[in-house]
């Protein structure tokens, strides 16, 4: 997918324009919080649970060089076949080959973000193969052309007249739309990163017990597959070859990073759900597959943080995507970090840093500070008190934009305090 | 049994309280007074460092902090009108330092309040300092900070019903952003100009006369956006309510 994060601003201020869709959105922020809600609250150990997943997915990534080689060993013993892909592009032709070997003209394609984040449907169509989506929300957004708004509900940000006009316009009336499933397929192939990786089958239950409730409030999603391997003699279905593609791009750094608590994510989406700012943007404002706060962080670790610098911005750091996540990562210090390194590598706007050092640079100097703000918020009194609030000041366009500023009252806290103080004696 | 001494409290004003609304941190002296605290304000403090430290400026924060801490680390309770401030001084300063600094930010944490807090759950205050016979209804915003740091929700809205008998009228997603997020404001000023207009479509919504809330920049911004709309809701700190300060001009109003 390409990558369009450079361009968050403005297409937030896009989004933001379509009254319809704002709407839409609007409804989808106050709907998915109560729904998780309600099921935590019929669950009743989120706490404990979230623990226990974290401490998994902690502890399988520092020994990743052991589960990773113990994978290995048991998928292969198991009939698959593992490959290993450092980049996108490796990951893609591994695909294809595969493809190819097999005289395949037709994918069936369940739904994956991580094919999302090497473009694996262009590639595959650019090598003559027809890719069929089989996720209904994948479906969809194949048949507009766009692409995923949300990483667990990817066509969220289309309306039901929408889907219906669409379905009318690619299917004839009464066509199946869903013509394949993916275990009716003789060639399975499974993308996904090597740090996905658990250590046990009562692990990614544990985990699969909290993903679907934390995003769409149910206790399990309508189906879940797990596979082992190709079918074995005596059985009665399952693919007949299969393979397992793990992808690194980056993976590997961010493991040996600051931001490692990152890898810990399950990609259940509760996050976007809970995030002000996805709601008021919408998922595809953030320009790439990935978006609210998890994706304002991975973004910039997965492409580059200069190009993604609105992402880590776009957080007002309230703390609820924090608070919600199934996996305990402490996104909103995450995002911090990201500003702070943005900051040390001076992407950060000079404007705001030429005023940020001189807050703190007067911060430690008292007499100096409460001498200039005595001054500053004498004359904001004098001219403001009348009305009471400024529809305009120089220097504070960003907060004038939209909003008056309230006028200060008569004289700093300090002034008033140390002149009562003084009269007392 | 000896009587035991009063409470000394050392009041962290903000700098939001002390640059735009003094009366925020006289309220606030005067609750913590009539809740028996002897109470002093260290004159050598600043802001606690916030902006800088959310922007990114992590090296520029900790002097900032360092100060903080050696202005305020001999008190007994350290009490603040404000989540942010409080939660900066609780949770973030002892993430930010390291060593003999962490030890003395995590001493000094483990003493401060935020304001609602410390007066319901601390020193149990069941009297407020005037009774007045006009209370508005209100709505309360849960700002983000006091929410999910500090755990403060009921508190505020105990003291507001037991102590001046007010009518809180509660409104859908009080537990939502309102847009504000320190420079975040300024800096995506549409996305937090939509949040805040969500924020006031469901203050309006609950018939309420006032907002209220415990963080003075949430309030700038709910009460600049109210202004610049021409909505007509009044909104003031939660302690200029429970001190009985409904005299001066609500937040961006006119004398």
């Amino acid at each position: 997918m390409e990558l369009q994060s450079q361009h968050f601003r403005e297409k937030a201020a896009d989004a933001l324009a379509d009254s319809a869709a704002v709407a839409q959105r609007d409804k989808i922020a106050q709907f998915t919080p109560i729904i998780r809600d309600a099921a935590m609250q019929e669950f009743g150990s989120f706490e404990a649970l979230r623990k226990h997943i974290k401490r998994i997915r902690q502890h399988s990534l520092d020994n990743l060089d052991y589960y990773l080689a113990r994978f290995e060993l048991e998928a292969t013993n198991n009939g698959n076949q593992v490959h290993y892909a450092d980049t996108p592009d490796e990951m893609n032709s591994i695909v294809l080959d595969i493809c190819q070997q097999h005289g395949a003209h037709r994918v069936a394609k369940g739904k994956s973000m991580v094919t999302e984040e090497t473009a694996l449907n262009d590639y595959l169509q650019r090598g003559g193969l027809e890719v069929v989506e089989t996720d209904l929300g994948e479906y969809i957004i194949q048949q507009a052309g766009e692409t995923p708004s949300h990483i667990v509900a990817p066509a969220l940000h289309k309306s039901k007249q929408e889907i219906r006009e669409l379905f009318l316009e690619k299917h004839a009336l009464g066509e199946r739309a869903l013509e394949t499933t993916e275990d009716l397929v003789d060639v399975l192939i499974i993308c996904t990163t090597l740090d996905r990786i658990l250590p046990r089958g009562e692990d990614a239950t544990a985990m699969q017990r909290l993903l679907a409730r934390s995003t769409t409030g149910q206790a399990q999603t309508s189906y879940t597959s797990f596979y082992s391997g190709p079918r074995r003699e005596g059985e009665l279905d399952g693919p007949l070859e299969t393979h397992i593609v793990l992808l690194d791009n980056q993976r590997t750094d961010i493991l040996a990073s600051d931001y490692k608590e990152m890898l810990q994510c399950i990609r259940c989406g509760t996050c976007l759900n809970h995030c002000p700012v996805f709601a008021a943007t919408g998922g595809h404002s953030y320009g790439w597959v990935y978006s609210g706060p998890m994706g304002s962080i991975l973004t910039p670790l997965l492409t580059s943080l200069e190009t993604s610098e609105a992402l880590p911005n776009a957080c007002t750091s309230c703390g609820r995507c924090g608070e919600v996540c199934p996996a305990d990562i402490p996104l909103p210090d995450l995002l911090r970090d990201l500003r702070h390194e943005q900051y040390q590598q001076k992407m950060t706007a000079p404007r705001w840093r030429v005023g940020l050092k001189l807050h703190a640079w007067l911060a430690v100097r008292p007499s100096l500070y409460q001498f200039l703000t005595a001054m500053l918020t004498t004359v904001l009194h004098r001219l403001g008190r009348k009305k009471g609030s400024f529809s305009q000041l120089p220097f504070a366009a960003g907060w004038t934009s939209v909003r008056d500023f309230p006028a200060p009252q008569s004289g700093t806290f300090m002034q008033q305090y140390k002149a009562r103080t003084k009269a007392d004696e | 049994m000896s009587d035991p001494s009063p409470p000394s409290v050392s009041l962290f004003v903000t700098c939001l309280a002390d640059l735009i609304r003094p009366s925020v941190a006289f309220a606030s002296i005067r609750l913590l007074e009539q809740a028996g605290c002897i109470v002093d304000v260290p004159v050598q403090q600043t802001c606690c460092g916030q902006p800088g430290y959310n922007s990114g400026d992590y090296e520029s924060t900790v002097p900032i902090a360092k100060k903080t801490i050696a202005l305020f680390e001999h008190a007994q309770f350290v009490v603040a009108p404000s989540g942010s401030c409080a939660g900066m001084l609780t949770e973030h300063y002892p993430k930010l330092l390291e060593g003999e600094w962490q030890e003395r930010a995590i001493a000094l944490a483990e003493k401060t309040y935020e304001l609602t807090s410390f007066l319901a759950d601390v020193v149990k205050l069941d009297k407020a300092p005037a009774i007045l016979t006009q209370m508005p209804t209100v709505t309360y915003h849960d700002s983000c900070a006091g929410l999910r740091e500090l755990g403060i929700k009921e508190q505020p809205r105990k003291l507001l019903r037991e102590l001046c008998e007010v009518d809180i009228k509660e409104m859908q997603q009080a537990d939502v952003c309102c847009g504000f997020g320190g420079t975040f404001c300024a800096k995506m000023p549409d996305i937090s100009g939509k949040m805040v207009d969500d924020k006031l479509r469901d203050a309006v919504a609950t018939g309420a006369g006032m907002i209220t809330g415990g963080d003075l920049g949430c309030l700038l911004n709910i009460a600049g956006r109210a202004r610049r709309e021409g909505i007509d809701i009044e909104v003031r700190h939660v302690a200029e309510l429970l001190s009985g300060d409904l005299y001066s001009p609500a937040i961006g109003e006119g004398e």
